[in-house]
């Protein structure tokens, strides 16, 4: 026993005296150098590591690991403010940064050249400085840049001044050059970064990229045109050569397939159902043809009324009579469905497309867009190329114009860019304005994406560098707003897990935890008096941009034919009515204090988003198909639960439902809806979504009245997108993203569908109406923010009377910071959504 | 004996070629794909550009627009050569960023296997000379404890009690916040401090089964003949056991041991990860969530040469230790 326990106690205080030592070593003597001095890098020290890890029982003085707290207090005085951040990508160019916390990063490092403030409204004259009022007080913004618009009917500049003052942190001025530089990379066609400027309509911009000029433009749209008139017959005539003829009628043949091929699709995606089919296809099943594209095409064939379907001939093309035995296993390919469209239109695809096509670009049009590109980019007077983007002119060494065709009042916000500097990103040799070189030659952006892990800018920061999964930064002496307080500033990663904590225990000073329920709860219990803002941590908390909603697909939710038709809204309404009734008590018990449910499908950080003070607003789905209030003030849930039940049975029945009055229950569908529809939540496969109890909930009340509302968690979100782009989906939860500006074009417009050739693939709603996509337009092409908020208040009425979409929660974000290592006093008041804890970083002290 | 070694490496090179293949196909079949995630993510933040127009961009930029078969063999001519590629989700060379990161593994990995070796030795011998004895039941349970309780638990308690509660370490990272200011010397302390924590996590749990594969072959070789012979001829207890079974029951160790000297090249990922200890498991791990085919690819074929590296010394270690198998 007694060597025993000398062996226990030898291996015991070989392990411990190791971890105590290297655990006190710390505390030993503080040598202290000058911050930023530059380290050895571990990694290449490796040796070095292991071998004097050997060693490190030499070094046994010290105490505890509390010196290190002292030592941070008494090094140089220049202890740095330590940011908890979750995993950064490394790509912290303002090109290509990606992640919300790599564009953190890059947003300390550069300066951005639209300045915007609090509600996220534009200052137009920031060099001189605006004065807005929020909450009640008010706030100069100043910025880089003035901005101004001056519109016509068919163009919009928008010109750009910046401060002549203007440094990058390596004391190279900022001259409008740069911001030309910046503007070209972003546009360049080889530019793979998030950034989209080039969606922005400037002119000359698709001239750029294609590398055909506006002379070779109209040279082969010429040819195009005489090679069009001759018909696809002719082999030779004016104007054309037969390998010219050869290339126009080509093209207009694959475009022709395509806009078949689209038709195809848009048929499987909207009409693949059994009834459909029966009728289209007798002795068919919606399982075999969504197995097989030549049954595909087949079946759209008929529902398109180019061929006929008889279980005994087969399936017929009525223009040309060829015939195909389904049965007998041959099915037609899109080239028999195009010959048969060619037969019928007589080979005219303008006849075609104005009868049949799939979507609003037409077959042409498209063809010859694409012969143009083709042909005027392999012309030889080519020659260089379109040198420059017409739309985009120095008017001198501070200012420039961009110009764009037709106005958009979203526009702008693509305007947004950061400044990033041409003597470091590019090469100045190759930057001439006058001859139009830009600093690197077209199509070649190697020199920027070499620099994407270490950015350079005029931003309060200077990023010092990334390592050992901390963004170092120090102050900009250069930073045109003044030099920031702080001098060092660490931005270091912990696992969401960790954030609050290690806030409490000194890791970090500052964080952004997932607001969660028990997050909140956590933040509390730290704080002595049991609030979120308190003597350890102090909170601060935002509205998410964006907003998370319970979407329905009007293709697919409908009664007979018309997903616009009364009966229609009212069977989704009657969904709505219930799944609305729901979101209180789920949200809370989700989200607590860090949700709130909305009424409607708007962000409630957009100026746009209806307030409960205005005019009209009223509860998400809160009337029966009378149009009655269906709730009182007295209810508790549970009665309001009930009263939307009963309010939904009367949709249904006014929907065409057939209701049982003695089981309390609907025995049948009308043509075209169905008893049992179907909602995907993406919630892991175990109901870890904020939607799940108002979808599992709503499921069981309408089991009780006959409906069948089958909830699909889906363990792989990837599911729900790949549904969502084919259109198969009857009802799903997801959530909604949000840009500064309230735009709903991409969302809401009829031509954004899914499977539209064109078109944004955003409208999962498959929401069709045209007084909705006038609303829409008009709002976009207007700078009056009054009358841009009305209508976009009038479209929402819309989109909630198709009722293809429930409203469900604003979540909050928040900024946590320690109140006892932090100078609270000295962070930006009043954050929001847009105006981050950073906007005035060189504001901020530690105390 | 050098037949034996060519026919082993020939047979990994060819078990290389599937194994690699098999990955391939399966970063390629993974339901969201790298510019699936990134082109859904952009198309979200900013609705300007579509989801397909950013698929189509993108797929073309990474070199998706192949099949599979296609892209594994582009995939291979490259990396026979040495080319790796650029690392989707990092940005940079596949194999500098593999550089960068490697040693913090190692040296997380080396420290951990030192003290769980002069840890579980000692006491597998001692729990075993005194079978059910106090000693051995209480190195027992703790080994069992080791084995069975997952890492991310010990680490939880770990940092609640060494960070939260007493402060004495960070809660992760592998730097303190005022490691700029210190002297090179110091900066290395700061970085062994924060060693502490993931090192004692690794050496709790993995000291149990070494502990138990020394107890269990030196309960073998206690029962053996020879130390009979040993103890009849009047030898001290302390040359029996140091000198004779010592020596036999070394031969497996030596075997065990040898066979995870490639996987301190490994990562310790679960650890490395809660830690946010920028080794190879943590880096690998946050490469594979985003789908980034180059360096997932060069990570698990990595980690394919080391398995069967391991194996092939192994045998060696086992042939050179230990003359029967020689001879066999």
């Amino acid at each position: 026993m007694k060597k025993s326990a000398r062996l226990l106690s030898f291996a015991v205080s070989l392990a411990m005296t190791g971890t105590l030592l290297t655990a006190c070593s710390s505390g030993g003597t503080a040598t202290t150098t000058a911050g930023g001095t530059d380290t050895t890098t571990a990694a290449a020290s490796q040796g070095e590591e292991t071998s004097a890890a050997a060693s490190e029982t030499a070094v046994s003085e010290g105490t505890t690991a509390e010196a290190e707290q002292t030592s941070r207090e008494t090094t140089d005085g220049e202890t740095p403010l330590v940011i908890g951040y979750s995993q950064f990508s490394e790509k912290f160019s303002p090109f290509y940064a990606d992640t919300a916390y790599d564009q953190d990063v890059s947003s300390m490092v550069n300066i951005q050249l639209l300045t915007t403030d609090r509600a996220g409204a534009i200052i137009m004259n920031a060099i001189e400085g605006e004065t807005t009022t929020y909450n009640g007080t008010e706030y100069t913004y100043t910025g880089p840049a003035d901005f101004s618009i001056e519109r016509s009917d068919t163009e919009t500049t928008y010109d750009i001044k910046i401060r002549d003052d203007l440094k990058f942190s390596d004391g190279e001025p900022v001259t409008i050059d740069d911001v030309i530089f910046s503007m070209y990379v972003l546009l360049d066609p080889t530019y793979s970064g998030s950034a989209t400027l080039s969606s922005l309509n400037i002119q000359g911009l698709q001239a750029y990229r294609t590398q055909t000029s506006d002379e070779l433009y109209d040279k082969y749209a010429a040819v195009w045109d005489a090679a069009y008139a001759a018909g696809a017959d002719a082999t030779s005539g004016d104007g054309f050569t037969e390998e010219q003829h050869t290339a126009v009628w080509d093209g207009i043949t694959t475009e022709w397939k395509a806009d078949l091929q689209a038709i195809v699709d848009s048929v499987i995606s909207d009409y693949l159902t059994d009834d459909y089919v029966n009728t289209a296809m007798p002795g068919f099943t919606v399982d075999q043809i969504t197995n097989d594209p030549g049954l595909q095409v087949a079946f759209a064939s008929v529902m398109w009324n180019f061929a006929t379907y008889d279980e005994s001939t087969g399936l017929t093309y009525t223009a040309n009579n060829t015939n195909f035995d389904l049965a007998g296993g041959t099915y037609p390919t899109i080239d028999d469905m195009y010959a048969a469209a060619y037969e019928a239109y007589k080979g005219d695809p303008e006849a075609y497309w104005d009868t049949e096509a799939a979507d609003d670009s037409s077959v042409v049009s498209v063809a010859k867009e694409n012969f143009i590109v083709a042909a005027g980019s392999a012309d030889p007077d080519n020659g260089g190329g379109v040198a420059n983007i017409s739309g985009i002119k120095k008017v001198n060494d501070y200012e420039m114009t961009v110009t764009t065709d037709g106005f958009d009042a979203a526009a702008i916000y693509q305007l947004a860019i950061q400044v990033a500097p041409l003597h470091y990103y590019g090469d100045t040799a190759k930057y001439d304005y006058d001859n139009n070189q830009f600093g690197f030659d077209f199509g070649d952006l190697s020199s920027v994406q070499d620099k994407t892990a270490q950015p350079l800018g005029a931003g309060a920061y200077t990023f010092d560098r990334y390592e050992n999964k901390i963004v170092y930064f120090e102050a900009n002496p250069n930073y045109y707003k003044g030099e920031p307080k702080i001098k060092y500033i660490q931005f270091r990663e912990m696992n969401d897990s960790d954030k609050i904590s290690g806030v409490i225990t000194g890791t970090i000073d500052g964080s952004d935890p997932s607001f969660t329920l028990d997050a909140a709860n956590e933040i509390k219990q730290d704080n002595s008096n049991g609030e979120l803002v308190g003597d350890k941590i102090t909170t601060y908390t935002v509205d998410n941009l964006g907003y998370g909603y319970i979407g329905a697909n009007a293709a697919n939710v409908k009664v007979g034919d018309d997903p616009a038709s009364e009966q229609s809204k009212d069977l989704r309404k009657a969904f709505a009515t219930v799944l609305a009734a729901y979101r209180d008590v789920s949200i809370n018990s989700y989200y607590g204090d860090a949700a709130t449910v909305i009424n409607y499908p708007i962000s409630n950080t957009s100026w746009a988003a209806p307030q409960e003070s205005d005019e009209g607003y009223q509860l998400a789905y809160s009337v029966d198909v009378d149009g009655n209030p269906i709730y009182t003030s007295s209810m508790t849930d549970e009665e309001k639960q009930a009263a939307a039940l009963q309010a939904a049975i009367g949709y249904f029945k006014a929907a065409g439902y057939t209701f049982d009055d003695a089981t309390g229950k609907f025995t049948a569908a009308p043509e075209g809806a169905r008893l049992e529809y179907e909602v995907l939540i993406p919630a892991d496969g175990e109901g870890n979504h904020p939607s799940f109890n108002i979808v599992s909930d709503t499921s069981a009340a309408l089991a009780t009245i006959g409906i069948n509302f089958v909830v699909n968690d889906l363990s792989n979100s990837s599911v729900l997108w790949d549904t969502l782009d084919a259109g198969t989906q009857d009802f799903w939860c997801a959530a909604w993203g949000a840009t500064i500006d309230p735009d709903m074009y991409q969302i809401y417009y009829s031509s954004n569908i899914p499977g539209v050739e064109g078109s944004s693939e955003s409208n999962h709603y498959h929401i069709t109406d045209s007084d909705l996509d006038s609303l829409i337009m008009e709002a976009r092409t207007s700078d009056d923010q009054t009358f841009r908020k009305t209508t976009y208040k009038a479209a929402l009425d819309i989109i909630l009377d198709w009722a293809v979409e429930v409203p469900v929660y604003q979540r909050l974000n928040c900024n946590i910071f320690s109140t006892e290592r932090v100078n609270i006093s000295t962070l930006t008041p009043d954050i929001t959504t847009f105006w981050g804890w950073m906007s005035e970083i060189e504001k901020l002290e530690l105390n | 004996m050098r037949k034996y070694i060519v026919k082993r490496l020939l047979w990994s090179i060819l078990i290389l070629f599937f194994v690699s293949f098999l990955i391939y196909l399966l970063m390629r079949s993974l339901p969201s794909s790298y510019v699936e995630t990134v082109a859904r993510e952009r198309a979200a933040s900013n609705p300007q550009v579509s989801y397909k127009q950013w698929l189509e961009r993108l797929n073309e930029l990474y070199g998706l627009n192949v099949n599979p078969l296609q892209g594994f063999f582009i995939w291979l001519s490259q990396a026979i050569r040495g080319h790796f590629g650029d690392s989707w989700y990092y940005g940079v060379p596949v194999t500098q960023k593999f550089g960068s990161v490697i040693w913090y593994s190692f040296a997380l990995g080396a420290a951990a296997l030192i003290f769980q070796v002069a840890l579980a030795i000692p006491l597998g011998i001692q729990s075993a000379r005194k079978q059910y004895s106090a000693l051995d039941y209480a190195t027992t349970v703790f080994a069992l404890i080791g084995i069975s309780l997952p890492g991310f638990f010990f680490i939880t308690i770990l940092k609640m009690v060494f960070a939260v509660n007493l402060g004495w370490f960070d809660l992760n990272g592998i730097v303190g916040r005022m490691h700029d200011s210190y002297s090179p010397f110091r900066q290395f302390l700061d970085i062994c401090q924060h060693m502490v924590l993931p090192t004692l996590n690794l050496v709790i749990i993995g000291t149990g089964s070494l502990l138990r594969y020394t107890r269990t072959n030196m309960l073998e070789v206690l029962n053996s003949d020879y130390i009979r012979t040993a103890r009849a001829e009047g030898l001290s207890e302390r040359r029996v056991i140091n000198h004779h079974a010592f020596r036999n029951t070394l031969i497996p160790l030596v075997t065990i041991i040898g066979g995870t000297l490639p996987g301190l090249f490994s990562g310790a990922l679960i650890t490395e990860t809660l830690f946010k200890i920028p080794g190879i498991g943590y880096t690998s791990y946050e490469a594979m969530l985003a789908g980034d085919i180059p360096f997932t690819m060069f990570y698990l074929t990595f980690m394919a040469i080391l398995t069967l590296l391991g194996t092939l010394i192994s045998d060696v270690l086992y042939a050179v230790v230990d003359p029967r198998v020689r001879v066999s």
